[in-house]
Formats: structure tokens, C-alpha cells, sequence
């Protein structure tokens, strides 16, 4: 199993979808695997850098209440 | 690669934000495992981000409707106010986008994740609806036009199509449409004009691949009112068809259109100079008997004259006769005691020959159900 696959089902990954990916040839598992890896990867940063950018226009004096709101 | 494995890869590769070229390696997976895989991923991805946005959305729900939508263009961008916006109550996601910019509000619609979003695009009202519409239409974003299509009211639906006057933009969005069923709708909300249009469309842009095999999908009156106006559009345009449904093994969606047609099409068509070359009439055999489509084209093969049915049986005895024991075996009997009965004098020995060698067994099967069938006592007098 390729690496990009088990990081997949570690991040819970549903089920059907790994089945499919699974009953590919090795090596275009592999690739889809990977492409599914940097998508998330790339709305990950998408996320977090709008979260970051929604913070810094908070003024100063709500800035910690909102960014206990959105960091938790 | 066929038409529809082309839209499905397009849509999973802007799910994964890659080139949809970069997955042509999928060619040739089930359609439905496909577009499920990428259901599920999409599911997936919006999961991994619900907490932020339900946060972003927990914050949004304490500031005025006008700041948050200045918060959402000028801090947030589309991709994430799509989720936030899925995250709200309808009604605060209305009055949201009540206030947001056009080109804004229809990016946001393009990252909409399809399963949360459906309860809010169906609660937009179609004033709404048909701006963001008109502006996804000017983008050419035809993959999130079909998505509307799904869950949109029926109200805001008609009033969109009313607006559509590209052919290209049609044929796209049904195209790209989930739930292939809502075709026939979306087929009858269309103008005659429209409709025309969207013939004139598969010329002028190469769409007949996507026309073909959209046929397939659609009522069988509608077929025909959709076939008869491509019969109109001429010889070269219809022998181009059949070239299409060659290259691409449609046969059985052209099959089935001309089957629709008036008579007259009909007749016109299956004696085009086109169907006279053997690969083409290769490529249909073969296509209907890996399809199974025998009881399509045998209704139109004693339409063709002398100068057409003698390449077409030639093909059948010759290079494709092992397609006869299929069709002895799952063509409708009515439809085969058609042709047998309507062969040329000078066919009846080769086709006798062909079945000698290719389908002795399905013959006497034939035989025992069809016997007294006048249609085959020559064929048979051959055989015996």
C-alpha cells in the first residue's frame, strides 16, 4: 500500500471512495491517492490563510474573543 | 475517450484542482463509480473544513448582513464564503447574497459543495438565481449551471432557460448534468428556436459526440422531435454524424434517434453514401452486438435500398458473421423474420453460408419458434 493511501485512511477517507482507489493498478492508485493528498493539502492552506486574514482585520480590542471563536 | 467519461474526469479534476488530463488514466472506469468516487471525495474535503466554516459562520451570524458580505469579498474569497454560506441559516444566507457583488456570488456558487448546498439553492429566490445565472453563463461555468438545474425551483429553472440563447451553453449543461433524468425537463423547457439552436451548437462546435450520447437519455418523443431536426441539417452534416458514431461507438444512441425520426429522415439517412463504406457498417455490427442494440437496427435495414443493403449483408455474412449468433439469439424474432424476409435474391445463399459456419445452433432454435414463418422457408430451403 503507498504511503499517500495510508495517510488517506488516517485522515479518515471514507470507505467507498478508498475501495475505489483500491481496486485500481498499483500505480494509478498511487497517482489518485496523491492527487486527492495535495487537493486537500492545497484547501487546507486556502483555509487557514482566509481564517488568519479574517483575524487580522478584527480590531485589536476584539481580536482575542474572535480568535478563540474561530481557533477555539 | 467517450464523452462522458471526458465530463466526469473534467469535474474530478477541478475537484482535485488539477488538469482533467492529468486523470485520463481513469478512462474506461464505470461512470457511476466515477462520479460516486467524486461525490464521496467532495463529501470528504468539505468535512476536513465544516469546523472552520461553521466558526467563520458562528462570527458572521454576529455582524450586519452588509459587513459581512464586505468581510466575505474583500477578507474571506468565494471558496471559503461557499462554505460559511452553507453553514447558515437560508434566510441569512439570502439576505447575504442579496448583498454581494454578481462575479462574486457566482464564483461562490462554482465552490458550493453539492450536498450541503442543496437545501439553500433551493430556498434562492429565482430573482437571485437568475443574476447568478446569467453571469455563470457569461463565464461559460456550465458545470455548476447543470448543478443548478438539479436543485433549483422549477420557477427559477424556466426563467434561466427562457434567457439561454447559446446553443454551445445547452448542450454543455446537459451535458454536465448529474441526474440525466432531468434532461426530458430541462429538453421541454426549451423553445423550438432553442432546441434548433442546439443542433446548429453540435456543428459549429463539434458537440455531435455530446448530442449522441445525450439521445440516449432523453423521451422517446422527444427523440424524435430532436432527431427530425437533425434529418434537416443536410447530407454533410448527417454523413459527419455518422462518422461521429463510428469513431466514438455510438451507434446505438444514432440508432435509436433515427428510429424516432419521421419515416422520410429515416429513409434519407440510412441511404447515405456514408453507410456504404465498409469499416463504417463494420464499426455499427460490432457496436450492436457488444450493445445488444440488434432490434434497433434491424428495423431500419429494410429501409435501405438495393446500393446500401448489399454492403451492409455483405458485412453481416462476411467479416462479422459471428455476430449472428447473438442476434439469432437476442434480437426480437419479429424483427429478424424483417430481414430475412426482405433479402435480395442474390443474399439469400451467402446468408444461408453464414450461418452454416456461425450460428447452426441458434438457427434451429430460431427455426422451432418461427417455423411456419413464411419469411424463411427460401433461407431455410438454403440451409436445409
Amino acid at each position: 500500500m503507498s504511503d499517500s493511501i495510508s495517510t488517506l485512511k488516517q485522515k479518515g477517507f471514507p470507505a467507498d471512495a478508498l475501495t475505489f482507489i483500491e481496486s485500481l493498478p498499483a500505480d494509478q492508485a498511487s497517482q489518485l491517492a496523491d492527487a486527492v493528498l495535495a487537493a486537500l493539502s492545497t484547501k487546507d492552506t486556502r483555509v487557514e490563510k482566509a481564517m488568519n486574514n479574517a483575524l487580522n482585520v478584527v480590531p485589536g480590542p476584539f481580536r482575542r474573543p474572535v480568535k478563540k471563536m474561530l481557533f477555539g | 475517450m467517450h464523452i462522458e467519461t471526458q465530463a466526469e474526469l473534467l469535474k474530478l479534476g477541478r475537484l482535485l484542482e488539477i488538469d482533467e488530463n492529468q486523470l485520463a488514466f481513469l478512462d474506461g472506469q464505470d461512470l457511476g463509480a466515477l462520479a460516486a468516487f467524486r461525490s464521496s471525495v467532495s463529501t470528504f474535503f468539505y468535512s476536513q473544513h465544516q469546523d472552520s466554516y461553521q466558526r467563520l459562520a458562528g462570527i458572521s451570524k454576529l455582524v450586519p448582513t452588509g459587513a459581512s458580505a464586505k468581510l466575505a469579498t474583500s477578507v474571506l474569497g468565494s471558496v471559503l464564503a461557499a462554505g460559511i454560506a452553507s453553514e447558515l441559516p437560508a434566510d441569512r444566507a439570502i439576505k447575504l447574497a442579496d448583498k454581494l457583488p454578481d462575479e462574486f456570488l457566482a464564483k461562490l456558487c462554482i465552490h458550493l459543495e453539492p450536498s450541503q448546498s442543496r437545501d439553500l439553492l433551493a430556498a434562492m429566490p429565482d430573482k437571485i438565481v437568475s443574476r447568478v445565472a446569467q453571469t455563470l453563463l457569461a463565464m461559460d461555468e456550465h458545470i455548476t449551471l447543470a448543478r443548478f438545474v438539479a436543485v433549483i425551483k422549477p420557477s427559477a429553472l424556466a426563467a434561466i432557460t427562457a434567457t439561454v440563447d447559446s446553443g454551445e451553453a445547452m448542450v454543455k449543461i446537459a451535458l454536465y448534468l448529474e441526474d440525466k433524468s432531468k434532461l426530458d425537463i430541462l429538453l421541454e423547457l426549451l423553445s423550438e428556436d432553442q432546441q434548433r439552436a442546439t443542433v446548429k451548437a453540435a456543428t459549429d462546435h463539434e458537440l455531435w459526440p455530446a448530442v449522441l450520447s445525450l439521445n440516449g437519455h432523453i423521451n422517446t418523443e422527444l427523440r424524435g422531435q430532436m432527431g427530425n431536426m437533425v434529418a434537416e441539417q443536410g447530407e454533410a452534416v448527417l454523413s459527419h454524424l455518422i462518422e461521429v458514431a463510428s469513431e466514438q461507438r455510438l451507434w446505438t444512441n444514432l440508432l435509436q434517434a433515427v428510429n424516432a425520426m419521421d419515416n422520410q429522415h429515416q429513409q434519407n439517412i440510412v441511404n447515405l453514401e456514408t453507410l456504404r463504406k465498409t469499416p463504417v457498417m463494420e464499426s455499427l455490427v460490432s457496436t450492436v452486438t457488444e450493445e445488444n442494440s440488434w432490434d434497433e437496427l434491424l428495423d431500419l435495414l429494410p429501409l435501405m435500398d438495393q446500393a446500401h443493403l448489399t454492403p451492409a449483408l455483405s458485412v453481416l455474412t462476411g467479416s462479422q458473421a459471428a455476430s449472428l449468433a447473438p442476434a439469432l439469439e437476442n434480437a426480437h424474432d419479429s424483427k429478424l423474420l424483417g430481414l430475412f424476409g426482405h433479402l435480395p435474391d442474390n443474399a439469400i445463399a451467402d446468408m444461408a453460408n453464414a450461418i452454416k459456419a456461425n450460428a447452426s445452433s441458434q438457427w434451429q432454435a430460431f427455426v422451432s419458434r418461427n417455423g411456419d414463418a413464411h419469411e424463411i422457408e427460401a433461407l431455410q430451403a438454403q440451409i436445409n
